[in-house]
């Protein structure tokens, strides 16, 4: 293969001009040099200069799209998808915290319920035995207490539980807003 | 030598044989195959990398009937010789530190 030939050939694989330009000085330059047209261009590997320079290109290509929005979404998408393995066990997680706020919630709700009836029946009960009336009296008192405190609890319980709902959505979506 | 260890020499010494005069292509290489390991496919990048961030600039000069493309070290390239060369005394303490710890570990 003669220096025309190489060049024609690094021209067709890489269809890089300025690279053949590159190429072409080189190997003048050797033969200018004193070195043997044929053993010059028989140093040089097409293949392997079109590979590296395909390197080169993709590298650059690769560089470009993540520069552009679209590029961009797709690592994203390949990135949500590598923290799979991840986002599920931590959505899991956040669910099963979700269920159990839920369930104490309900708890509390049950409790006041039971709270009533149960100071209902007390008071029934004591008129039925025959307590005097300044026990009943003071026993009501007490319960009526026991109950607004159980009230206040329930209001900041379900209140706290709201802005701790809050503040997750928020930064989930602000989070995804940012994306 | 280690890759990426050679990769940032590389540059440096690309820009380094330009400080006595313009070169091109197949000079650099003369000038630098018996400093470090770089060939024609290497040299390549380099030299287009060195371009885009106008470490070099290029002119081409009518030479046997064809054109050849010259290589001219700009201030911006000489400053990151200047940078290196204030780098390097860094580097010198780290070699020294590393070659010193090797030989008393071979003392031991």
């Amino acid at each position: 293969m003669n220096k025309e030939q190489f060049l024609a050939q690094l021209n067709s694989e890489t269809g890089d001009n300025e690279l053949v330009r590159y190429y072409d000085e080189l190997v003048s330059d050797r033969i200018e040099a004193g070195e043997d047209e044929n053993t010059v261009v028989a140093s040089y590997d097409v293949q392997k200069i079109a590979r590296s320079a395909g390197f080169e290109i993709a590298k650059k290509e690769l560089h470009a799209e993540t520069q552009n929005r679209r590029g961009g979404r797709a690592w994203i998408v390949i990135l949500a998808l590598c923290s799979v393995p991840i986002t599920i066990p931590l959505a899991i997680a956040f669910i099963a915290i979700m269920i159990s706020f839920f369930a104490v919630a309900l708890g509390l709700v049950g409790g006041a319920i039971g709270g009533l009836v149960m100071g209902a029946a007390a008071v029934v009960e004591m008129i039925i035995i025959g307590e005097s009336a300044s026990f009943i009296l003071l026993s009501l008192g007490a319960y009526l207490v026991a109950l607004a405190i159980l009230w206040i609890l329930g209001v900041l319980f379900v209140r706290a539980l709201i802005i701790f709902y809050n503040w997750i959505v928020v930064r989930f979506f602000k989070f995804r807003r940012a994306k | 030598m280690d890759v990426q260890l050679k990769k940032g020499l590389l540059d440096v010494c690309v820009l380094a044989t330009l400080v006595k005069g313009d070169s091109y292509g197949w000079q650099v290489i003369k000038d630098l195959v018996d400093v470090i390991d770089i060939s024609e496919s290497t040299l390549y990048p380099i030299l287009k990398r060195l371009e885009q961030s106008g470490g070099i600039s290029t002119y081409e000069v009518p030479h046997n009937g064809r054109l050849r493309k010259y290589i001219k070290l700009t201030d911006i390239g000489r400053q990151r010789l200047e940078q290196f060369k204030q780098d390097s005394q860094g580097l010198r303490q780290i070699y020294d530190f590393i070659e010193n710890t090797l030989k008393e570990g071979d003392n031991e």
